[in-house]
């Protein structure tokens, strides 16, 4: 094993950290649906480096279905804040968005 | 025979479902449906009566099948079945035929009712709930049937349920019942925990083996219920109000059959009640006190309905003093003529009531139609229902050759040869009493001047809808009677009811020499004569004045004027402080139940208050709370140990 | 150190870099740029994981397709109003020391896992490079994962057609743009009332409630 496990797994969890204060520090949505993007490729790290480590391709064959959604995901999410803010409030702050407040 | 028995109850079941689905629809179709339902069972209780007579002095039950498996618990067994005997054949034949005639007659009676269908879906579902009755093998069915006749009564007392009196005449008419029905399901468990069984032939088996104590207990309770069926003292008081019913339903369920009950379940309970001296004395003092003391309240009593309601308690009570001194045979002699003159007399009632109401409304009259000081010389106007009524009245009092006198005169020859004096005594005095106020009845509702403006009102003869049914219970009260047969101690009604009695009394009769049968015969003829010879004095010939009569005697005619005061009595003594103990509940209900819930309601609503400003809308805060949950989760799990495994 | 973990911390320090400026970056349009170096980045750290093939699809999907989308979309809309305002949530004082912590938990994660109590399988250099050959991969999604992959391709349909309906005529769709203004009345409305600042006509009843 050429590179040691804990390198990667540390990688991704500084990765998945920076896109998770992403979220919940940054008003702009496009910002936001990045950092999500982030939190899913750390994961995807840490799936591509177990499947190293135990010689198992179900792995990878994970992450290749991770990618299939995330570009589903990208595709819908991007098509919902397009809508957003030519139809609600033609704004980026996510934090304007509280329609549902109780 | 035994396979086509169902068809009895449940022919008038059908009709009564049919009636209650497809009756509006149906219209006055629905009293098709019934007389044909009804007269099915009627041919069938013909036929069971042809096959009981064929089968001659046979003992037990004839038939004791079951034909439903109806409740299957541990040791607790019940079917639906049917005991065919000759009690239970008499009680279908009353049943049916009596049942069939009101049908007829409620046709025409019935025919301007809005509620037509209604009626007609009522009536073939009491006579359902009768028949299981009267069919029964088990208590538990018996209980069915009992509080299906309660229900079915409830109904059609309060069948115009508009009227606020008949209402509360319903209400109280169940209620009262459920006090004789208390006493009649603890007898009934009481039966359970001592024969381990509900069904009547291994209750009767092991009669004898039980403690006389014991026994006594169970008998007391179920004579409750049928003091509360079959509106005895000191349950009485539901039947007068009951006639706020249609005048079919008085004649059928609260005269001829249902009232009976009470009477036919002690008469079927002989077998236990055979071994309680305490409990016959007790049902025969009930009886007596009923009779005497309900004929005293009809001598002065005013409405045409509630007279009979009196009479009817009055001759419950003769059947009750017959079952207690021990001639069972006599007492369903009785119930078995008084269905037929009795439902005479109130289709009569009925029939008049109909004109009458008719006439002064047609007038613009507004007295009330069921006084019969209102009344009077209706002879000329409607004279077969005046024919039948007389018939009935004679029949009532005990008049050679019709059926009463046949009956009756069983009843108190019975008390007097079993050494009953007083009770034979108040029989006697009874007597005299029904004789004078049905024929005061008689005398100031046909006979006479009217007392109604005759240019304006003008009453008319019912149709034949109404009038053939009085003719066929005339031609019956007539005939009834001989069904004695000669002489009466062997005759053709004791024969016939032998299986079922003589072995419960034991073969002796006391005999009787036929010098002293004649004086009793001839002691209840006179005495039935004088009552009647006293009503046709003052109230025919007004050669007495009645008003004279009470104004000498003004305080006892107050107290039967007013029922002895027994509905205040009650009213002040039970119904007023159940009242008020139900307002004392309502208010802590009210306030302290419903204050605990409405404040768990308000806890709640205030934490939700509270809560909803978690709800912020904004999801940043939405993700930041899932990071604060990872952080807990994340922190605990390194605080376990986990990842040091 | 052998070469690859060297290439490996090199690679991983420039995508911890080019992440935090993912984050923290006024302009979208400079994260999205730096998004796609530490997709490209990781795509390197997936070859030094023997994962050849999803290393390139890492690429092809992300840098190519996803990260061009986002482009698109701020081209679409007017980015310059939401780089004039401030850029983090109000719940920042919160938001931030809840980072660092699981900063920390995770590192403290990493570095209590037990790795030697796991067991690692011993690749020969043959076999780990055909581990995430094309070869193997296919063999593998076209027989065990046949359904999996075919649902896959009826997400990314279902994605198309919901992406096109939700922002291909939204313009027009006038009816749709009334519905949310009544929300919105309704929402100012309900607010309103809790503040007590309602008139007494406008009180939210029934049409035809009362009209005194």
């Amino acid at each position: 094993m050429s590179v040691p496990l804990n390198y990667a797994l540390a990688l991704a969890a500084v990765l998945f950290v920076t896109g998770l204060a992403g979220v919940i520090l940054r008003r702009n949505i496009l910002i936001i649906f990045m950092s999500i993007e982030l939190m899913l490729n750390a994961t995807n790290l840490n799936l591509v480096a177990f499947s190293r480590y135990f010689g198992n391709v179900n792995g990878q064959i994970f992450v290749f279905f991770v990618l299939v959604v995330a570009a589903a995901e990208a595709a819908v999410g991007l098509a919902i804040i397009v809508s957003l803010v030519r139809h609600y409030k033609d704004s980026l702050n996510g934090d304007e968005f509280n329609l549902l407040k109780g | 025979m035994q396979s086509l028995i169902w068809i009895i109850p449940v022919a008038p079941m059908a009709a009564a479902i049919i009636n209650g689905v497809l009756g509006k629809k149906l219209g006055k179709a629905t009293g098709a449906v019934g007389i044909l339902a009804v007269a099915i069972s009627f041919v069938m209780a013909l036929y069971v009566l042809a096959g009981v007579m064929a089968a001659g002095n046979h003992e037990g039950p004839l038939a004791d099948g079951p034909f439903y498996q109806w409740i299957v618990s541990g040791a607790f067994n019940v079917q639906l079945g049917y005991y065919i005997d000759p009690l239970a054949a008499v009680m279908l034949i009353v049943v049916t035929s009596v049942s069939l005639l009101v049908h007829i007659y409620s046709v025409g009676y019935m025919a301007n009712d809005g509620s037509f269908w209604r009626f007609f879906c009522y009536l073939p579902l009491f006579t359902f709930a009768m028949l299981m009755l009267v069919l029964a093998n088990n208590f538990l069915q018996l209980f069915l049937g009992w509080e299906g006749v309660g229900l079915c009564s409830y109904l059609l007392i309060g069948f115009w349920y508009n009227r606020k009196s008949a209402s509360d005449a319903a209400m109280k008419a169940f209620i009262v019942n459920r006090v004789g029905d208390f006493g009649f399901t603890i007898g009934i468990i009481l039966i359970w925990l001592t024969f381990g069984s509900l069904s009547f032939t291994t209750v009767f088996d092991k009669a004898s083996t039980v403690e006389v104590g014991f026994l006594t207990m169970i008998t007391l309770l179920l004579f409750v219920g049928a003091c509360g069926k079959s509106a005895q003292i000191p349950l009485y008081t539901w039947l007068p109000d009951a006639m706020e019913g249609p005048t079919p339903v008085s004649a059928l369920i609260h005269a001829a059959t249902m009232v009976t009950a009470g009477v036919y379940m002690v008469a079927r309970m002989y077998p236990l009640f055979i071994h309680t001296p305490v409990t016959l004395s007790v049902v025969a003092w009930v009886g007596g006190i009923t009779a005497i003391f309900a004929a005293s309240i009809g001598l002065v009593q005013n409405d045409i309905k509630r007279i009979l309601a009196y009479s009817t308690v009055s001759q419950l009570g003769y059947m009750f003093l017959a079952l207690g001194v021990v001639v069972p045979v006599s007492g369903i002699f009785h119930l078995f003529t008084h269905a037929f003159f009795k439902g005479l007399l109130f289709l009569g009632a009925g029939s008049v009531i109909h004109s009458v109401e008719h006439a002064f409304e047609h007038a613009g009259v507004h007295d009330d139609p069921q006084n019969i000081q209102n009344m009077g010389g209706l002879r000329r106007y409607m004279p077969w229902t005046a024919g039948t009524f007389l018939i009935a009245c004679l029949a009532i009092s005990g008049i050679f050759p019709f059926a009463g006198f046949w009956s009756k005169d069983e009843i108190l020859t019975g008390a007097f040869v079993n050494g009953q004096y007083a009770l034979y005594a108040i029989g006697l005095v009874t007597a005299m009493m029904t004789a004078f106020y049905m024929f005061r009845e008689y005398f100031l509702v046909f006979e006479g001047t009217p007392r109604f403006d005759t240019h304006h009102v003008h009453p008319h003869e019912s149709p034949w809808w109404m009038v053939g049914p009085l003719a066929v219970l005339a031609l019956l009260s007539l005939v009834a009677g001989f069904a004695v047969g000669a002489p009466p101690e062997h005759g053709l009604f004791r024969n016939f009811l032998d299986p079922v009695f003589a072995p419960v009394l034991g073969a002796e009769h006391p005999e009787t020499a036929f010098v002293e049968t004649l004086i009793l015969i001839g002691a209840s003829l006179l005495i039935a004569v004088i009552g009647i010879y006293i009503a046709m004095m003052m109230y025919l010939r007004r050669a007495w004045s009645p008003q004279a009569v009470s104004a000498r005697f003004p305080r006892l005619y107050d107290l039967l004027y007013h029922k002895w005061y027994l509905d205040e009595i009650y009213d002040a003594a039970i119904v007023q402080p159940t009242l008020a103990f139900a307002r004392f509940l309502w208010g802590f209900d009210s306030g302290v139940i419903d204050g605990m819930v409405n404040g768990v309601g308000a806890l709640i609503r205030w934490l939700g208050q509270g809560l909803r400003r978690l709800q912020t809308g904004s999801v940043g805060n939405y993700a930041l709370g899932m990071s604060l949950g990872l952080l807990v989760i994340l922190g605990s799990l390194l605080l376990s140990g986990t990842f040091h495994g | 150190m052998n070469a690859p973990t060297a290439v490996f911390i090199v690679l991983a320090a420039v995508a911890v870099v080019s992440s935090l400026n993912v984050i923290l970056r006024r302009n979208p349009v400079h994260s999205a740029i730096f998004l796609a170096l530490t997709i490209l980045c990781l795509a390197g750290e997936f070859v030094l994981l023997n994962a050849e093939f999803i290393a390139a699809t890492e690429v092809i999907v992300y840098a190519g397709a996803i990260i061009v989308l986002f482009l698109f979309t701020m081209m679409l809309l007017d980015i310059r109003g939401g780089m004039r305002t401030r850029q983090f949530q109000n719940q920042f004082g919160l938001a931030a020391p809840i980072a660092v912590l699981l900063v920390a938990l995770l590192g403290a994660a990493v570095g209590a896992i037990n790795i030697s109590g796991l067991p690692a399988a011993a690749l020969s250099t043959l076999q780990a490079a055909q581990l995430g050959s094309v070869q193997n991969l296919g063999q593998e999604l076209y027989s065990n994962f046949l359904l999996p992959f075919e649902l896959a391709s009826l997400v990314l349909t279902v994605g198309l057609i919901g992406a096109i309906g939700l922002a291909g005529h939204g313009a027009e769709d006038r009816e749709e743009q009334v519905r949310i203004e009544e929300a919105l009345e309704f929402d100012t409305k309900v607010r309103a009332k809790e503040g007590g600042h309602l008139e007494p006509e406008e009180e939210l009843v029934p049409a035809g409630g009362h009209h005194a």
